[in-house]
């Protein structure tokens, strides 16, 4: 298949997938007599009216209320060191507001103690049991049945908390202004269409990449790049992960290849002894990602997403500009580089 | 007998106090009377259930403790120490990861008689009796291999699931509901009975074997059908809280140090009572100790057990009896 | 004692794990990357970067957990006693966390830089719990010791771990150690200590032994039973310390080898150390190359693989020893 036609039909694929679902998300938001109605992993939640004391369990949850211009009371504490558990891209949506971290195991009786209308706990990990203990508390909204317990799109979850706080249109304002950046960057890149881009992390002695339902592997397709093919041979962990055999990395080996790491962890990936038989090390098209960034990649929220695509779209087109030798400023300053 | 109210009114009191705790005490108190709004909900729903599970759980782990300490006739004997705990943890964690629908109660007694009988066989000798302390060096051994099993089956499941069986493991008393409490109370008090039933058999093993062939008693039989309702008794807990460490191995001493009861009931009401306390006392810790942050109940005993057994050793060893 | 069959053991170990791995290796490439290196080709680096080094940290990790064991044997004469089951793992593990939370420290030199202090205090801790500085640690004494202070430390690494996510991952290498990043460990430098821990036992081991038939006899023969305590310790905490650092914590190695080595050696102690050695470094080999490809392309971490086969080893010995013997 000549090349620019295998571009058009993704373009035109992702377009239709982003159209089928807001179509399959609608029946689970449809309004009801007298309440919201959700349809969620752990079954059916009924809101009496659209929510105004939330607490947000999920890891990630901050980002959409306070896009949504919404302060949760509680915040759950992912990984960080930022004020409120808030990070860097949200902060400005924070104002005066000063909301409860809640650390390690969800103590489910200061959730109590704040008297909420709304527990979001999409992406929380929660048990059943405890769902059904908050839900005594408040209604509950888990992830969207039809994806993994981290794995549900950000624009459907925003959209499930628009819905669930009665902000509908702005989240559609929000959703539409997020997929306008990216489009805007597609349309600026056109060359990136179609090419392979894949993030990667080196942890503990093992390599591994993100694929499937997440939100790194979905950055990347948001703007036109497919996973290389040897990495949909590898078997996926919880739907969003692979690890490499250290001693073959080639399914890593796209036209993009993307370290998701810190400052700190960088002598790890620079004394990765493999990664110097990767094309994409010798030709320069490597991406290091420090913690800032790659802490906005791994939200992958509505706030954080276009934060990241403004941080990384320039180095991007130097990493892909088909000339090794040009410094991708980031890899250098981690100390990777060619 | 005036001990054992004491120690009993102790235990209410450890209760109420793990109840009422924290910076909203006052709101909680007149919540409980009022009978509405999050206060109410923190009683009944959250705390109620909490606290009184692990009054259960604290009681069948302690009795189970000391039905082993007296049947072996030595302080280390307990169900934690010889891998029946965790043998009933890995059970239900296999269960969970293999998406099984069955009552936890039933998977947790299997793991743990399973362990039992693994380390009963492993243990034997063909020509001598096997002495006490074999048996928690194998119980050990079964503990080691059930843990390194635990971490394999860990790395191999979905991250959701896994930190589900990291905390199971650990063991919780988070987001218990009355009808764990039902449970846990209700097998309790039925192997408590069946416990009951055997006190003649127990207090004549005590004596040592020899003497209780003398008063009648087969040792063999009788061994085995108090080792089993010890190892039912030790399940039922797990299968409400998870493994939690030390607390089967405390309660019995500690008990009989507080309440210097006699006979063998009056110990094991004691060992019950006490491990009650410990479990309710470690939750409250383990709940309060860190502003903001709350930590599963297992990261206390076992923060609070380890001491102890180091304590427990060394006495052992001044008195020359290891 | 049989040197050939030994030698050969080990030699077979370090050619598997040379040549099995995820990548097939054919001879001509072997010959290749020795004579030619060219670090952009994937066979080469697979040999000299990656299994090459996994072979040394395999033979340094190993000669030191089975050099380690043998001496913490001897010394308590338990044949339960493993650097690893006595708190070793969870000292270091617990230094580390602990140390990178409260010092902010994320860089794997440091780390390892934690975990030998911690490992070296936790196994002198638990061992003075256990009485041993007294020679009278009985098997089940120490044994339960180790189990109570690991257990202790391990509460505290588990309440860090919750409080803080991010820490997981790295955390899980110090729990169950591996030869994956055998390339970025100080090699020679650690070998270098093994090597002076082992000049060290084989110096002070008839001394040992001489203490092994009670410090009364052994003052008798001109042994002074503190000092000779001290130089065994030294041994079994430079040793292990080394291990750990190259491979991270590998628990139930000291424990598996030495009674193995008794039966090659007889029971000269320093006919044993030699042998432990020679027999730790090819087990750990084995479970490496095993651990590679029982989940490819993921690995089975060296230190789980050795866990999995130490319970029951465990069980194999708890069964034989009489504890009312010992007292």
């Amino acid at each position: 298949m000549p090349r620019s036609s295998s571009r058009a039909s993704l373009c035109r694929r992702s377009f239709l997938a982003s159209a089928a679902a807001s179509v399959l998300a609608a029946p689970a938001l449809r309004a009801h007599q007298g309440g919201l109605r959700f349809t969620h992993a752990y079954g059916e939640t009924v809101l009496p009216a659209p929510a105004r004391r939330v607490v947000s369990l999920g890891y990630t949850g901050q980002d959409m209320l306070l896009a949504l211009g919404l302060a949760p009371i509680a915040v759950r504490y992912w990984y960080g060191d930022h004020p409120f558990g808030v990070w860097p891209w949200a902060q400005p949506y924070l104002g005066d507001a000063r909301p409860v971290l809640i650390t390690g195991e969800v103590s489910l009786e200061r959730v109590a103690d704040l008297a909420p209308d709304l527990i979001l706990a999409a992406g929380s990990g929660i048990s059943r049991a405890e769902y059904e203990v908050l839900s005594r508390i408040a209604p509950v909204l888990m992830h969207d049945p039809r994806h993994s317990p981290y794995g549900t799109p950000w624009d459907v979850e925003t959209r499930i908390v628009g819905r669930a706080i009665g902000r509908e249109n702005l989240a559609e304002e929000r959703i539409a202004g997020v997929h306008a950046a990216f489009a805007a960057a597609r349309a600026r890149h056109p060359d990136w269409a179609g090419r392979t881009a894949v993030a990667a992390y080196q942890d503990g002695g093992q390599t591994g990449a993100f694929a499937g339902e997440d939100t790194r592997a979905r950055f990347l397709a948001a703007l036109g790049f497919r996973p290389p093919e040897a990495l949909g041979r590898l078997p996926l962990i919880s739907g969003f992960y692979a690890q490499l055999s250290p001693e073959d990395l080639s399914p890593i080996d796209a036209d993009l290849l993307i370290w998701i790491s810190s400052l700190a962890r960088a002598p790890d990936i620079a004394g990765l002894a493999m990664r110097r038989t990767l094309r994409a090390f010798a030709q320069g098209r490597e991406l290091f990602v420090d913690e800032l960034i790659a802490g906005a990649l791994s939200f992958g929220s509505v706030l954080s997403l276009p934060f990241a695509l403004k941080a990384l779209e320039a180095d991007i087109a130097t990493a892909l500009d088909g000339r090794p030798w040009t410094p991708v400023a980031p890899s250098v300053a981690a100390g990777i580089a060619p | 007998m005036t001990r054992v109210a004491v120690l009993l009114a102790a235990v209410l009191g450890a209760a109420m106090l793990s109840l009422f705790w924290g910076p909203e005490m006052g709101f909680l108190w007149r919540g409980m009377w009022s009978g509405e709004g999050p206060a109410a909900l923190t009683l009944r729903v959250i705390r109620g259930p909490r606290v009184a599970a692990g009054l259960g759980v604290g009681a069948v782990l302690g009795l189970s403790g000391a039905l082993f300490q007296m049947l072996f006739r030595n302080p280390l004997a307990a169900p934690d120490l010889m891998g029946f705990t965790s043998g009933a943890g890995l059970a239900i964690v296999a269960a969970i990861s293999l998406g099984l629908a069955l009552p936890l109660p039933l998977v947790s007694a299997a793991g743990g008689l399973l362990a039992a009988l693994l380390v009963a066989a492993l243990s034997r000798h063909r020509h001598r009796p096997t002495p006490p302390l074999t048996l928690v060096l194998v119980g050990l051994g079964v503990g080691f291999t059930t843990s390194a099993l635990g971490t394999f089956l860990m790395t191999r499941l979905p991250v959701q699931e896994a930190a589900e069986a990291q905390r199971w493991l650990t063991g919780s008393l988070a987001a218990r509901g009355w009808d764990h409490v039902a449970q846990v109370w209700a097998i309790g008090i039925g192997l408590t009975l069946a416990a009951a039933a055997q006190m003649r058999p127990l207090a004549a093993l005590e004596l040592g074997p020899d003497l209780a062939a003398g008063l009648g008693i087969r040792a063999g039989r009788a061994r085995a059908a108090l080792a089993s309702t010890a190892v039912l008794l030790a399940a039922a807990g797990v299968a409400v809280a998870g493994p939690l460490p030390f607390v089967a191995l405390m309660a019995a001493p500690l008990g009989a140090r507080l309440v210097q009861a006699r006979t063998a009931a009056g110990r094991l009401a004691a060992a019950a009572t006490t491990g009650a306390g410990i479990v309710v006392l470690a939750d409250l810790a383990a709940r309060a100790a860190l502003p903001g942050i709350q930590l599963p109940v297992g990261v206390a005993t076992g923060l609070l057990g380890a001491p102890y057994l180091l304590w427990l050793l060394a006495r052992e060893m001044e008195r020359g009896d290891l | 004692m049989r040197t050939l069959p030994l030698l050969a053991l080990v030699a077979a170990a370090a050619a598997l794990s040379l040549g099995v791995g995820v990548r097939p290796l054919s001879p001509g490439n072997v010959w290749q990357a020795l004579t030619a290196f060219d670090a952009t080709d994937a066979d080469h680096v697979t040999l000299l970067a990656l299994r090459l080094p996994r072979l040394a940290a395999g033979l340094v990790a190993g000669a030191a957990l089975g050099i380690a064991g043998t001496m913490m044997q001897a010394l308590t004469r338990n044949p339960l006693a493993d650097p690893g089951l006595l708190g070793v793992n969870a000292g270091a593990a617990c230094a580390i966390v602990a140390g990178g939370l409260m010092l902010g420290l994320r860089d794997e030199g440091a780390m390892a830089a934690l975990a030998f202090p911690g490992a070296a205090l936790a196994s002198v801790a638990v061992f003075a719990l256990g009485g041993g500085l007294r020679g009278d640690a009985g098997p089940v004494r120490l044994t339960l010791a180790g189990a109570a202070l690991n257990a202790l430390l391990l509460s505290v690494v588990s309440a860090i771990l919750l409080i803080r996510q991010e820490t997981l991952d790295v955390f899980r290498f110090w729990v169950a150690g591996s030869l994956t990043q055998a390339a970025e460990r100080p090699l020679a430098g650690m070998a270098l200590v093994v090597a002076a821990a082992g000049g060290l036992a084989l110096a002070v081991a008839p001394a040992v032994e001489a203490l092994s038939l009670g410090a009364a006899l052994a003052r008798g023969l001109g042994v002074r039973p503190g000092r000779v305590q001290a130089a065994a310790l030294a041994v079994v905490a430079l040793a292990t310390g080394a291990a750990v650092t190259v491979a991270g914590p590998i628990a139930f190695l000291g424990l598996m080898v030495p009674p193995l080595a008794r039966r090659l050696a007889g029971h000269a102690l320093r006919a044993e150390l030699l042998v432990s050695a020679a027999m730790g470094a090819a087990i750990l080999l084995l479970a490496d190359t095993a651990g590679r490809v029982l989940i490819a392309p993921a690995e089975v971490r060296a230190g789980v693989m050795t866990a999995l086969i130490g319970g029951p080893v465990f069980i194999l010995i708890a069964r034989r020893i009489r504890p009312g013997a010992m007292a």
